[in-house]
């Protein structure tokens, strides 16, 4: 019995993936691909104009950048530089980080009201799979499959971009790949991304169940619902605070409870919930650029021991079992 | 076939009742399905056929006892779709399938689908495995859901309306399809449709439904010895009137005259008896619960 539901759970995701193929596979291809393309687009672009005064003259010699930045004198420096290139380009994978929120947000919102608006959810329904393993499955998506999806993508193109920075480099006569290729960073890059899929995880947990929920309930306008619905919520707060005088937790509210519903998609959303882990981050950040990207592993981590996390991730849980059963007994008009 | 629901009825049902609103939609339903009967279930819109199959298949709630295959299909719907299938109406399949994908997927998740055999069912039709449903005629359509749902051996088959919108030879396909390669005597296939013509033939057991209530449940056997038509001649008229027909309408200038439990003796003498047409049949029994 164990075995048949992973495995259902199995060809649900497969299922997932045959219906959002575009969205949740070749929206960060493309994305990724672009990056890349621009990136080597502008890479060119600077070695074309640096040619034109390829030399500098220094005491009446002409003297190539090459030349000075590959000097024994410039060493230390251009090791420095390199150690913090390779420790912070996965920064360049931003625009997908950005897409990675959209993408979970809107799938979420579709992911069970579709079919349930072309009625194909009868044919889903004839099979011998349960509601919460269809539910479960679209929350695995949203949570694991399309994560992972774009930090392989995010990965793989912020790799060939600085892969294109080292052959425009060494189009100049500099050097960089073999000291480049030796950095720990370049690997650790990319395994500090994965390593924080469980941290968003947790994070995007009540945006998810939201969602799932509203699209389990709503007989149209699902997106409506989903963002009105809060906002809404919050004006008529604010209006009820003002008139009555009274303080009304009218802030709290805003970024506990309608934002954490709303935006908890969003790669390092937790930042935006919880700023007190901001100064902390700042504060180590002076050690230099090497210790940042670490400090946003380890400070990101650290948000997991804020109480608010687990008490978010909880009713995010809720919410998905709230959506478990819609499915279960929603009925069609 | 050894266990002891297998002899029991396929589906039982006591005083199911199911109100949205005010309005019941079934009103005391009661009624037993034996295996291996194919079973039309007929009615005019909203007169509770559809709900009545939801409650079968666990999409509703209602209250009353209903057993499907023994379980009950509010509590044990997972354990159950095992064995039943359903095709809810035409063109239900999302238009992003592939016909290679959706054998796939059954395949992955159903015990009882025979691949090999969807796989015969399709290479009939000019279903290509890379289609998307999208791209597909409504008859397609309905071709590839019922190459999934044939290969699933299931012991209760449910459809609902399941050629509305079909071109008259999708339709004649599809009950041949379903009779010659399907059905058998451990299946049981429960039907709504409104187009009774076409269903007549091959129904084992009638049930009509009006207001959410059963109005008559019989074989075809008892239908044709318990009701008769006769062509009478105006000669003929007031006996044959006495007799108390249910209904009475007029062709070509003679009145043909719906009889329930009167024998055909008595009846041969007035003029030509027949056994009459589903159609006239539901007709005059609407009509009679109306008055």
């Amino acid at each position: 019995m164990k075995r048949a539901a992973n495995n259902n759970i199995v060809w649900l995701i497969r299922r997932e993936l045959w219906e959002h193929k575009g969205m949740l596979l070749w929206t960060p291809a493309v994305i990724g691909i672009l990056m890349t393309l621009l990136g080597g687009l502008l890479a060119f672009g600077a070695v074309a104009r640096t040619k034109v005064r390829t030399a500098l003259i220094v005491n009446g010699e002409e003297i190539s950048w090459g030349a000075v930045l590959n000097a024994q004198s410039f060493a230390h420096r251009k090791s420095e530089i390199i150690q913090a290139v390779a420790n912070n380009y996965t920064y360049t994978g931003a625009p997908l980080f950005l897409a990675l929120g959209f993408l979970v947000f809107f799938y979420c919102l579709s992911a069970l009201y579709d079919d349930r608006r072309d009625r194909s959810i009868l044919f889903w329904k004839s099979l011998p799979v349960s509601d919460a393993q269809t539910v479960l499955s679209k929350a695995a998506v949203a949570l694991l499959v399309t994560p992972v999806i774009v930090l392989a993508a995010a990965s793989l193109s912020s790799l060939a971009l600085i892969l294109i920075l080292c052959g425009v480099l060494a189009a100049n006569s500099i050097h960089v790949i073999a000291e480049l290729a030796s950095a720990p960073g370049l690997y650790l890059g990319p395994l500090r991304l994965f390593g924080l899929l469980p941290v968003y995880m947790l994070w995007a947990l009540p945006t998810v169940g939201w969602l799932l929920l509203v699209s389990a309930w709503a007989r149209s306008k699902v997106f409506l619902w989903a963002v009105g619905v809060p906002l809404l919520l919050l004006v008529l707060l604010a209006w009820a605070s003002n008139m009555a005088q009274a303080d009304l937790p009218v802030h709290w509210l805003q970024v506990n409870v309608i934002a954490r519903a709303l935006l908890g998609v969003l790669p390092g959303s937790w930042y935006l919930f919880e700023p007190a882990l901001l100064p902390a981050m700042q504060a180590q950040a002076g050690a230099g650029p090497q210790m940042l990207q670490f400090n946003l592993f380890a400070n990101s981590w650290s948000s997991l021991a804020m109480p608010a996390a687990w008490v978010g991730a909880l009713a995010g849980v809720a919410m998905i079992a709230g959506a478990i059963r819609l499915r279960r007994w929603r009925e069609e008009s | 076939m050894t266990t002891a629901s297998d002899s029991a009825s396929v589906i039982s049902a006591r005083n199911l009742r199911k109100v949205y609103g005010r309005q019941a939609a079934i009103d005391g339903l009661s009624f037993d399905i034996a295996p291996g009967r194919i079973v039309g279930l007929i009615g005019p819109n909203g007169s509770g056929k559809t709900t009545t199959l939801k409650a079968i298949l666990g999409l509703t709630g209602f209250e009353g006892e209903l057993a499907v295959l023994g379980r009950d299909p509010r509590l044990e719907r997972d354990a159950l779709m095992e064995e039943v299938c359903f095709i809810a109406d035409v063109a239900i399949l999302p238009g992003w399938l592939r016909v290679r994908d959706a054998v796939d997927f059954v395949a992955g998740v159903h015990p009882r689908f025979d691949r090999s055999k969807a796989e015969r069912y399709l290479a009939l039709t000019k279903l290509k495995p890379d289609m998307k449903v999208r791209s597909m005629s409504k008859g397609m359509v309905v071709q590839l859901h019922l190459a999934l749902v044939m290969a699933i051996d299931a012991r209760l088959l449910v459809l609902d309306e399941p050629t509305l919108g079909l071109d008259i030879l999708y339709r004649k396909q599809f009950y041949q399809n379903l009779l010659e390669d399907y059905f058998d005597e451990n299946k049981t296939i429960v039907i709504t449709t409104h187009q009774i013509e076409e269903v007549e033939h091959i129904l084992s057991d009638l049930m009509f439904i009006r207001e959410g209530k059963i109005v008559l449940s019989a074989s075809m056997e008892d239908i044709g010895e318990r009701y008769a038509e006769v062509m009478v001649g105006p000669q003929h008229i007031n006996p044959a009137r006495a007799l108390q027909p249910i209904s009475e309408r007029s062709v070509f200038g003679k009145s043909v005259l719906l009889f329930d439990g009167v024998s055909r003796e008595q009846l041969a003498v007035l003029g030509e008896v027949r056994t009459p047409s589903l159609a006239d049949l539901f007709v005059a029994t609407m009509k009679g619960a109306q008055q």
